[in-house]
């Protein structure tokens, strides 16, 4: 699919223009750049802009975000992304960072929880979905953890609870927001390896943001940066390095 | 707990039962004694533990803080200061003077300060609110104190023995408001389960999952405004139940998810109000239950504070 995307921004304050690049079925990209370059807000809009019918409850806006989105249209993200080619039944599911592992939520209960577009006013799945949730938990490694409390899984294990919401919520696009932060060596490289076989295997597209650079190249297909001055590069197979290192110019 | 919930049914009876028992002497148990008074105030007691404490649940949720209750909130206090207007600046002399308007004004306030909460909590962090609903509190009993220190002797007895909080008095009218409000909170809380379900894990998170956080968090302040507006129109401020019982129900059921949550913070809210009734009319003299709720309530908060810093 492709995506196109005007600028990012709140009001007057554009992080990045001209957003452009093509995201196929079972590809895995990174998504990288110094912090505050707006790659938040870049798979923020990414899922605004995936989410079908948008009367329902818009996403709400992150204040933190930006001294300019005071002000200016409530600090929603301005942007309007545009996606192609994306089949109408699948979403755009953005995992943001940090979700807290709240006690006395089993893993399925928050699998569950997660799907609350996809549930029913009690909160019960369809026959299709639960399946597709037992899917993802086998898929990911889960099942023997589904009845565990999630206040007692590893940050890793937690991070594969949040990517098989994404699954059982069928997303075409699937995004991350930091996946590997606060994750040890072990868990990081765990998590990595997911995504990859996530991609490969379901062929959702995955585009995640990480500062993991080194780890993360060892399973992304593609790079997407976005440089200190806000611009945006997509880089092809072969190039990665060369396209990471202009987003990184003082690394190297 | 596995059996909590027939558990909690029993030991609801158990209370209901015993508090029929007690109060109004020790005499024997005569027909109009207990078809007058006592079981009107058991149900008050019943209803109103059942109302504060859904609406704890709800806004402990909602705001993604132990601590967060009606009373902590500013709600009671806005109540209270509703109250306040009536029975000591009107006076008890004005002709229109009667229980049921000071019970309009305190549910007046106690909506009128939610109403204050909700608008705010469209534009306010969740833990910024929480801190300027305390100090909503505060203010409101400031005012009420200003209106106390002019106010004549006869207003004042009657403002107190509202403020002290008592189930007792309450007439089938009122009696079938409580009931009808707790039934309209009752729907909204359920029709709402899910979203309250899903704040738990961040505002972020919710919205990115396609919940409408707008609806989400109107229906549940409406749920908890309403049920604690006219709770405490009755009943007077009643604070701790709010706290207590939800926290007590995630422990008894061993989860967070309101699916379990409800009907078991409905329980235990009931049978906590039920207790501090009985331990409120086993004196010669009977003692205001608020003040015997906040004997239960306290200790327990105290120890979930000490508990929880250990986590």
């Amino acid at each position: 699919m492709q995506v196109n995307i005007d600028h990012i921004g709140y009001g007057e304050h554009i992080l990045v223009r001209d957003i452009a690049f093509t995201v196929a079925p079972g590809e895995c990209l990174l998504l990288a750049g110094p912090n505050g370059c707006g790659k938040t807000t870049l798979l923020r809009s990414l899922t605004e802009a995936g989410i079908p019918s948008k009367t329902h409850g818009h996403p709400r806006p992150c204040k933190r975000e930006g001294p300019a989105a005071k002000g200016s249209g409530r600090g929603r993200s301005e942007a309007e992304a545009v996606l192609e080619g994306m089949p109408a039944s699948a979403k755009c599911v953005l995992i943001p960072t940090g979700i807290p592992k709240v006690k006395g939520f089993t893993l399925r209960e928050f699998v569950r929880t997660g799907c609350y577009k996809e549930s029913d006013w009690a909160g019960r799945l369809r026959k299709d979905t639960e399946e597709r949730l037992e899917d993802a938990l086998e898929q990911l490694g889960l099942k023997t953890l589904a009845d565990r409390d999630i206040s007692t899984l590893s940050d890793g294990e937690f991070q594969k609870a949040c990517i098989a919401v994404g699954l059982t919520r069928q997303a075409g696009l699937l995004l991350l927001d930091e996946p590997t932060a606060f994750l040890d060596v072990e868990n990081r490289l765990m998590v990595l390896r997911t995504l990859r076989q996530v991609a490969e295997r379901t062929g959702t597209a995955v585009i995640f943001s990480s500062h993991d650079l080194h780890d993360a190249l060892q399973v992304v297909h593609r790079v997407l940066t976005i440089t200190r001055e806000g611009r945006f590069r997509e880089s092809g197979p072969q190039d990665r390095e060369t396209v990471l290192k202009e987003a990184f110019p003082a690394c190297h | 707990m596995k059996r909590f919930g027939p558990i909690l049914c029993i030991a609801l009876l158990l209370l209901a039962a015993l508090d029929l028992l007690t109060g109004n002497g020790f005499g024997p148990v005569g027909g109009v004694l207990l078809w007058n008074l006592r079981l009107p105030r058991m149900l008050t007691a019943l209803i109103a533990g059942a109302s504060l404490a859904l609406s704890g649940m709800q806004m402990q949720a909602l705001f993604r803080n132990p601590l967060a209750d009606p009373h902590i909130m500013g709600v009671s206090g806005g109540a209270g200061l509703g109250a306040a207007i009536v029975a000591l600046a009107l006076g008890t002399s004005a002709a229109w003077f009667s229980g049921m308007s000071m019970a309009l004004a305190a549910f007046g306030g106690a909506f009128l300060t939610s109403l204050l909460i909700v608008v705010l909590s469209t534009r306010l962090r969740s833990t910024t609110l929480l801190i300027l609903g305390v100090m909503l509190g505060f203010v409101f009993s400031a005012l009420s104190s200003i209106l106390q220190y002019s106010a004549g002797e006869e207003s004042l007895k009657l403002f107190y023995s509202w403020m002290a909080g008592s189930f007792s008095g309450t007439r089938p009218v009122e009696l079938a408001i409580m009931a009808a409000a707790l039934l309209t909170g009752l729907v909204l809380a359920v029709w709402n389960r899910k979203g309250l379900d899903i704040i738990l894990f961040g505002e972020n998170y919710a919205s990115f999952s396609g919940a409408p956080l707008r609806r989400i968090r109107t229906l549940s302040m409406l749920s908890a405004s309403l049920m604690t507006g006219i709770v405490t129109a009755f009943c007077g401020p009643l604070g701790f139940v709010g706290i207590v019982a939800p926290h007590l129900s995630r422990r008894l059921s061993g989860s967070s998810a309101h699916a379990k949550v409800l009907p078991a913070t409905l329980a235990t809210g009931a049978c906590l109000s039920l207790a501090a009734d009985i331990l409120a009319n086993l004196w010669p003299i009977p003692l205001p239950a608020g003040s015997t709720l906040a004997l239960i309530g306290i200790p327990f908060i105290i120890w979930y504070l000490c508990h929880a810093s250990e986590h």
